[in-house]
Formats: C-alpha cells, sequence, structure tokens
C-alpha cells in the first residue's frame, strides 16, 4: 500500500465520510484512477461551472492583450519611464550584488527562454505544417484508424513523453481562438491543411478536436520570485512547453492527421484547459490544477484526429479561492481581484468580456514585471495548492478541501502559519541538489 | 537449586477498550507528524518543519510519559 492509498483508505475514510454528502447532485465522482486521470477525489461535471454569457462571450483580437497594448493602456510616457527606471534598477542590483539579481542569475533567466524563442504564431517550432515526419501516405501505408478512445490513450502517452503533466481533450470551442493576432485575420475555412498568407491564418474546418497540456514549472525557481531565478522558472516551462507542442503536433502528423500547435499565441489556453478538464479557475484568473495547483504552463493543439473527450472538473476550487485571498493580498501590484464571488465585470479592454472570473487589472501586473526588472510570480508561489507534495498532509488539506470548501478559511490560516508561501532565497538556489529541470517528475503520478 | 527460564513472558497490562483506542490515535498522531517532519525537511520549508518536529516530539513525550506513570502506578499498586 504505498502513501496515495493508505490516505485513501485510512486517514481520508474519515474526512470524507462526513464530506460526501455536499457532493453536488449533477456531479459525479471518478470512480477509479485510470491512467493519467485525476486524483480520486476530483469530481467531472457535465459543463464548466462558471457561466459563460454566449450574447457577449466572442472571439478576442489578441493585440487587445497586455502584451501588444502596454503602452496604449499604461500611457506611452509612463511606460517609457519604467524601461528608465528598470535599466537603472538592473545597474543598481547588480553593483550590489543583490542575490536573484547577479550576472549569473539574468544568465540563467535568459538562458531558459532558449528553447520557446525558436517558436512563434505559425513560426517553427509551432508551424502549422510538418517539418520533417514521414505521413502514412509516404510510408505506403494507410492513416491512424483507432477508436476516439484509443487515439484519446495514444495521444495522453505521447504528450506525457514529451514533457506534459496532465492532458486533456475538448471538442474545440472556436470563441477561444483569437480573432486576429500579429495583424492577421484568424479564420476556420474548408481546406484540407493549414496555412497563412500575408493577410490571414487558415485553420482547416475539420479542426474541431482541442488537446490541452500543462507543462509543470520548477517550484524552486518559483518560490523565489520576484527574481531572476524564478523568471528562469517561467522561462523553463515555456522551453518545455515548445519542445512539447512541437514533438506532439508532428507525432499526429505522423498518424495522418493535422495538428497546430500553439503556447500562448492563438488562443486562450486557459479556457480549452478548463473545457479540457485540467483544473478550475482561480483567483488569479488563470488554470489552478487539483495536482500542481497554478505551477504550471499551460499549451495546446488543435486536431482533426478523433478524440474521446474529457470534461470541466471541480475539485471546491473556486469555493477555496474565495475564501483564501492569499494571491491577492500578496501581489505587489494590487492587480488582484478581491471580490468574494467570480463576475461578468472585467477590469479593462484586455480582458475577454462574457464570461465569469476574478479578471485582474493585467497593466498594473506587467508594470510590475519592468519595476521588479525580472517579471514576478509571487501569486504563484503564495498559492497554497502550490505544494511539492512531499508529505500527505497536503493531500490530505487538498482531499478535505475538496468535498469540504467551508474549510478553507482554516487551511489557509495554518497555510500561513507554517510558512508556505514565504519568498525562498535566490542564492541558495544554486545550492540545492535540483532533479532534471528542477521538476520532480513523479508528482501528481500516483 | 533453581530452575533454569526457558520461556519469555510478554505481559499485557488489561486496560478499557477506549484506552487502547487512545494508544492506537496516539500512535497513528505521532507517525502523521513525523511523516510531516520528514517531508517538510524535504520540502525546504524549515518552519514548517519546526512546527511539525515540536508537535512530534511533545505528542511522543507526552505519551511517554503517560506510559511510564501508569506503569509506575500500577507497580505500586502491586507492592
Amino acid at each position: 500500500m504505498d502513501r496515495r492509498e493508505f490516505f485513501k483508505f485510512g486517514l481520508g475514510g474519515a474526512a470524507l465520510a462526513a464530506g460526501g454528502s455536499l457532493t453536488p447532485a449533477e456531479a459525479s465522482s471518478s470512480q477509479k484512477r485510470v491512467p493519467q486521470g485525476h486524483p480520486w477525489w476530483v469530481k467531472t461535471l457535465e459543463k464548466s461551472k462558471l457561466a459563460i454569457d454566449n450574447a457577449v462571450y466572442s472571439r478576442y483580437k489578441s493585440q487587445n492583450n497586455v502584451f501588444g497594448s502596454f503602452a496604449r493602456y499604461y500611457g506611452q510616457e509612463k511606460m517609457k519611464e519604467l524601461y528608465r527606471n528598470s535599466q537603472e534598477k538592473t545597474a543598481k542590483y547588480y553593483q550590489e550584488k543583490r542575490p536573484g539579481y547577479k550576472l549569473e542569475d539574468r544568465a540563467l533567466a535568459d538562458a531558459s527562454w532558449v528553447i520557446s524563442r525558436l517558436g512563434g504564431l505559425n513560426r517553427g517550432t509551432r508551424s502549422w505544417n510538418r517539418k520533417f515526419i514521414r505521413t502514412p501516405e509516404e510510408r505506403g501505408i494507410d492513416k491512424y484508424q483507432g477508436t476516439p478512445e484509443a487515439a484519446a490513450r495514444l495521444i495522453k502517452a505521447a504528450a506525457r513523453y514529451f514533457g506534459a503533466a496532465t492532458t486533456g481533450i475538448a471538442i474545440l470551442d472556436r470563441r477561444h481562438i483569437c480573432s486576429e493576432e500579429r495583424d492577421k485575420k484568424i479564420v476556420f475555412e474548408n481546406v484540407h491543411e493549414p496555412y497563412g498568407d500575408e493577410e490571414k491564418l487558415v485553420i482547416p474546418d475539420k479542426c474541431t478536436y482541442a488537446i490541452a497540456v500543462s507543462i509543470l514549472m520548477p517550484i524552486d525557481n518559483i518560490q523565489c520570485s520576484p527574481t531572476a531565478i524564478s523568471s528562469a522558472g517561467s522561462a523553463m516551462g515555456y522551453s518545455r512547453a515548445e519542445f512539447l507542442v512541437a514533438g506532439l503536433a508532428e507525432f499526429i502528423r505522423g498518424l495522418g492527421y493535422t495538428a497546430i500547435p500553439s503556447v500562448n499565441d492563438l488562443g486562450s489556453s486557459v479556457a480549452i484547459a478548463l473545457d479540457a478538464g485540467l483544473g478550475e479557475l482561480g483567483r488569479t484568473n488563470r488554470l489552478i490544477s487539483p495536482e500542481y495547483g497554478p505551477m504550471v504552463r499551460l499549451a495546446k493543439i488543435l486536431t482533426d484526429l478523433p478524440l474521446a473527450t474529457d470534461r470541466p472538473i471541480d475539485f471546491g476550487l473556486q469555493e477555496f479561492c474565495q475564501t483564501c485571498k492569499r494571491c491577492a493580498e500578496a501581489c505587489p501590484s494590487g492587480c488582484l481581484s478581491f471580490k468574494d464571488e467570480p463576475d461578468f465585470e472585467v477590469c479593462g479592454e484586455w480582458n475577454n468580456p462574457g464570461h465569469q472570473a476574478w479578471f485582474e487589472n493585467a497593466p498594473k501586473c506587467l508594470a510590475y514585471w519592468r519595476e521588479s526588472t525580472s517579471g514576478c510570480s509571487i501569486c504563484i508561489a503564495v498559492c497554497p495548492w502550490s505544494k511539492k507534495d512531499k508529505t500527505m498532509i497536503h493531500q490530505l488539506v487538498k482531499t478535505t478541501s475538496a468535498r469540504m470548501p467551508f474549510l478553507a478559511g482554516f487551511f489557509t490560516a495554518m497555510d500561513e502559519a507554517f510558512g508556505y508561501g514565504r519568498q525562498k532565497r535566490a542564492d541558495q538556489w544554486w545550492k540545492l541538489n535540483l532533479p532534471e529541470y528542477g521538476i520532480d517528475t513523479t508528482q501528481g503520478k500516483g | 537449586m533453581t530452575e533454569k527460564k526457558i520461556h519469555s513472558t510478554f505481559k499485557i497490562r488489561k486496560r478499557p477498550w477506549y484506552a487502547w483506542l487512545l494508544w492506537f490515535l496516539w500512535l497513528l498522531w505521532i507517525i502523521f507528524w513525523a511523516e510531516v517532519s520528514i517531508g517538510s525537511w524535504k520540502e525546504t520549508e524549515p518552519r514548517a518543519f519546526t512546527i511539525a518536529i515540536a508537535i512530534f516530539a511533545v505528542s511522543f513525550l507526552g505519551g511517554v510519559l503517560i506510559w511510564l506513570k501508569g506503569t509506575l502506578k500500577s507497580r505500586k499498586l502491586k507492592s
């Protein structure tokens, strides 16, 4: 009997006996662990708990996001001043030999981006067309003919092999895909292969499936936030995402189907991941997974390969976030919402309206990234769901929270009392005996 | 002449069922906090480790003291 089973049948039993009666009627508990399934205390739902206003929710212009329009939202002059201050601070921190801001820290952060920079929207590793793999046609054989269930298993196994922490599949909701990006329209047409020209990028109508993948970030880095060490952790997540989507897309093409790989480009990875049951939307307006909390990056692949789909999940996260608010309290820029309930009221043009969420003031967040000189992941580091899971107490807390969300306040207070979420010393990071890529690949795998 | 002993004897003191249940819960409690202490050490969470090891130590010593007190009391009664 391993630790998980001990907990499941032993300590967890009493807690769940009491909490079982709180299960919503529309939810069905996942009765057994399936390969790459979620933990047993995660429930699956017919549809996401967060409402969508179909009259409002529509495709979003990528240029409206905070990276595309920062100067417009923040003000040209203020932005220039911000960048000037950032440069001065960088030099000052370097002179002071401040831990986390030394040359080696900055070099590590920049170097961690190196694979990520090999791809972009329909470019390089994220090309919408095959790179070099031989198609079944070229091999003189039929394309893959397995059932959707068998194909889904293949995809999940291959995704894990290429570095995915979790994988989910959903029917593509086209409203999650941007209407335009980098001055090009993104359209769906009845074509055989995806293509791009000077004016538009064309996704074939037949690409009706979306594969969502999560990539675990190195928690030891993120806990040093805000420093260049934590920035390196985010960058490592993006670089691994790049490798993952490039490999998985080529694999799908090798089976004889179309695959469009994407990381943060093309559309909302969070929305697709929610539909595919990778997690719930947290107060940070980002995905929180039951296994890794917010310690994940997301990516996606659109495909025409027929796949068995997953369903949205519920592990009591929204109820937890309603009480917790640790991320909002810890956020140095004050960009996160303190509202009790998620609602439809957006903070600005950078938010896509028409769905329920805790919307964030993204320009404030990005301004702090510049101000800190090295980005920021404090909201991820302090989240009580961000844990290394080396002790069963975390499983006990997660399980009990999922079934008895009214205990969120107590768990949040205990989390703080036990010192979780405190910034770790960046100079100590260099002395750690880190696993490969800085992540524990056995975490959350049962 | 004394006869040489060929058996070892374990003596289990008679206790009410709830006393056994309490000792069992105590055992689970200290195992739990020992596990949390080790896990927190591996997670490099110094404060969580300190709290967990303190709870473990206090609970362990408390249990040992109660056991000693009970044993001494029963020996006194016998003598």
